[in-house]
């Protein structure tokens, strides 16, 4: 039976055109600082940025690790307090915990029901000693797209430091970090139908990050560079960039048809997260309660079915606890468990939905006689 | 509509729930293998302990994962973590707080093999849970009711562990190695398998407990402290000091932390103050004991004084008695006295080879 893949915000299949860049990449061995330069070239100008300030990397979580110690460490003589948000990734919150427990202090700013962070709480938790804060550009569980240009604002009038998490936004609308105003932010290269275990981060010209791995300088270091890989990142990100308007339309007319389809069988599955009306949000993320089936248990039964979905996060799926970004937009712990996110991607077709429509009436059938 | 040929498969990894996995699907079964998650002790979680020991070590899902790709299973690791915390863990802290033994294992079979993974089983349109149980259970096609009979490995029976299951959920239970006679016949069927035979202990110890430190769990997980309290024999008479309730269970005699001469044997434990009661050998026999949270599984329940066999905990064998209700508890009164009766430990009552029920054994 061939799987539907609908799981897209978890990782991206390799399009076979960003297959074909990276082939000759395998066996080179010639300049590799040239090549890398006019990547981070390409890469600037699609994100809005000044030359020199695109780095790769080896991936998102790499990245939100690289910026958050690095900012949060240049500056402690500044201030010891950062800010973030109760809904971002365990790659950015866990590193604000492990900070906090070397004697910083974390305010972790709510959002509210449909996974917005709260720009006046923001506002008000800033400190005469705060010197950070990271907040992400999309949700990678629901899809809610944060206020990211206000608090660029915010940062900029109180001098304080601003990074983002921009992975699950990459390839899914236009990002300018000038429009933004912020100071760094994270990419990663297989949220962009590009291999895995590659990335690049952005950091504002004049700001410099402390290298978390000891290791060569910049020019020795291209040398050895992954150049299979960043070809491939730069392919799939250029082909997201060439047909995003209308991607973007596509993924959005199927998720609509999925939330309404879901929403007219009258079994009480509820959207969770951003309302599907709102445009600016990620067009293909979309995160369900269904009252009468644990997320894990819907996992499997739409494996069975020939679905590839998850509850929660791709991070979570092993361990399954219930998730963090559920609680926080206000979900009972054992709500959140019940809770599935299903991700429309460049490959989706619109029989992929009716066959996931006719799947979960099948399975909601059979399941009709358990308490 | 739950398919009845469909069984959700509780994984360790190990022999008995390979072996039990492989033969329902030769039996025909549509098998599904799920390893629980079940605990995390982060303070254990570096420690060899997690990763070669005990049913919910981090490696048991890797193991599951691959004899069940070996079988020809589907395969997921399910968790199963607050039901287990909140039935299982804080049962097992509160019994200590009360100066009792907990047997988790019973706990952990009641509310979350057969209820948590069941309700899951369920949610899949499966009909059954199995295990790699040491046990029978089928449909007394006489009386409607669902029977425990010890298995025939005998040696194996885990019997025991399985007093105080409903109809409903004996109903829904497949317990296929109570087909074999021997526990080398499993040992011979699991070595096709890439089964760790050696190293998978037979989970009698405690499976959160993997370094067997129950004290040091108590305290890090349940915040007990170790004060100091006195030693008294059966008369009051002061013998010493000990340090701490939680160290000590009924019967014991090694680890007292000091010596008195002669043989001494913990005979009571009163943990509102702080004493533990010291005896001979003699002094930890009892005639008799009274039991709660009692369950039937051979019949609905008692009217009468009722003679049977009781087993006072998992490794003892039964002993003749009679049983009764007394102001809802049940009272065992046995032919001979059996040493270390424990408030806390499972008293279960067998006639021949049939379970018959079993209750909770209080502090009287």
């Amino acid at each position: 039976m061939k799987k539907v893949y609908l799981d897209y915000a978890a990782t991206t299949p390799v399009k076979q055109e960003v297959l074909e860049a990276m082939m000759p990449y395998f066996q080179y061995v010639g300049e590799a600082s040239e090549l890398i330069a006019n990547a981070s070239r390409k890469f600037e100008s699609l994100i809005g940025a000044e030359s020199g300030t695109v780095r790769f990397n080896s991936g998102g979580s790499f990245g939100n690790n690289e910026i958050i110690k690095s900012f949060a460490y240049a500056n402690r003589h500044k201030g010891k307090h950062l800010i973030t948000s109760q809904i971002e990734h365990p790659s950015v919150y866990k590193v604000f915990e492990q900070l906090a427990s070397e004697g910083f202090s974390v305010t972790y700013i709510k959002v509210d029901t449909q996974g917005i962070v709260d720009v006046e709480a923001l506002k008000s938790a800033i400190q005469k000693d705060t010197i950070l804060i990271s907040i992400m550009l999309i949700n990678n569980e629901l899809g809610s797209r944060q206020p990211v240009e206000k608090i660029g604002d915010l940062c900029r009038a109180h001098e304080l430091l601003f990074h983002i998490d921009g992975v699950q936004a990459l390839g899914n609308e236009q990002i300018d970090v000038k429009t933004i105003g912020c100071d760094a932010m994270t990419f990663s290269s297989h949220k962009v139908y590009a291999p895995k275990g590659c990335g690049a981060i952005y950091v504002r010209k004049g700001l410099s990050i402390d290298p978390l791995i000891a290791s060569c300088d910049l020019i020795a270091a291209n040398h050895v560079a992954n150049m299979p890989y960043i070809m491939g990142f730069m392919k799939g990100l250029e082909s997201a960039y060439a047909d995003l308007t209308a991607q973007n339309a596509k993924k959005r007319a199927l998720k609509r048809k999925l939330v309404e389809g879901l929403e007219q069988m009258n079994v009480g599955i509820q959207l969770n997260g951003p309302l599907i009306d709102a445009d600016h949000h990620h067009p293909g993320i979309v995160n369900f309660y269904y009252p009468m089936m644990d997320g894990d248990s819907l996992v499997i039964n739409y494996d069975f079915a020939g679905f590839a979905i998850s509850s929660g996060s791709a991070c979570s799926s092993g361990a399954l606890s219930a998730s963090h970004v559920l609680k926080a937009i206000g979900l009972t712990a054992h709500a959140a468990k019940k809770c599935v996110r299903i991700t429309v991607g460049d490959f989706t077709t619109d029989a992929d939905i009716d066959g996931f429509l006719d799947a979960t009436a099948r399975l909601l059938k059979g399941n009709e006689n358990v308490k | 509509m739950l398919n009845k040929n469909k069984v959700i498969v509780g994984m360790s990894g190990g022999v008995d729930s390979t072996v039990a996995a492989y033969q329902l699907k030769q039996m025909g079964y549509d098998v599904i293998g799920v390893n629980m998650r079940l605990w995390q002790d982060e303070f254990l979680e570096d420690e060899h302990f997690m990763n070669d020991g005990g049913c919910c070590s981090l490696s048991s899902v890797e193991d599951a994962r691959r004899v069940c790709e070996q079988i020809g299973i589907p395969f997921y690791a399910l968790d199963f973590k607050s039901v287990f915390k909140e039935t299982v863990v804080d049962y097992f802290i509160e019994a200590y707080k009360n100066g009792e033994t907990p047997n988790p294992c019973i706990a952990c079979n009641k509310h979350v093999k057969f209820e948590a993974l069941l309700e899951k089983a369920h949610q899949l349109g499966a009909y059954y849970v199995a295990t790699g149980h040491y046990a029978k259970i089928y449909r007394d096609d006489l009386t409607g009711r669902y029977l425990v009979e010890k298995a025939d490995a005998i040696e194996k029976d885990q019997t025991y562990a399985l007093y105080n299951l409903t109809q409903e959920q004996l109903k829904h239970i497949l317990m296929p190695l109570s087909a074999f006679k021997t526990k080398e016949e499993v040992r011979s069927i699991a070595a096709q398998f890439d089964v760790q035979m050696s190293q998978k202990s037979d989970s009698q110890e405690i499976c959160f407990v993997p370094d067997q430190d129950y004290v040091g769990f108590l305290k890090r997980n349940g915040g007990f402290d170790t004060i100091e309290g006195d030693f008294l024999d059966t008369d009051g008479n002061k013998l010493g000091r000990h340090q701490g309730v939680i160290n000590f269970t009924i019967g014991q005699r090694k680890g007292l932390g000091k010596t008195f001469g002669k043989p001494m044997y913990v005979v009571d434990i009163d943990p509102d103050l702080n004493r533990v009661i010291l005896g001979p050998n003699e002094s930890v026999f009892k005639k008799e004991l009274w039991a709660k949270d009692i369950n039937f599984i051979l019949m609905a329940g008692i009217d009468a004084p009722y003679r049977c066999e009781a087993k006072i905990r998992y490794g003892t064998k039964t002993a003749p008695c009679i049983i009764n209700y007394e102001d809802g508890l049940i009272h065992v009164v046995f032919d001979e006295p059996q040493r270390a009766v424990t408030p806390g430990q499972a008293v279960v009552f067998y006639k021949n080879q049939f379970l018959v029920g079993g209750g909770t054994i209080m502090r009287k």
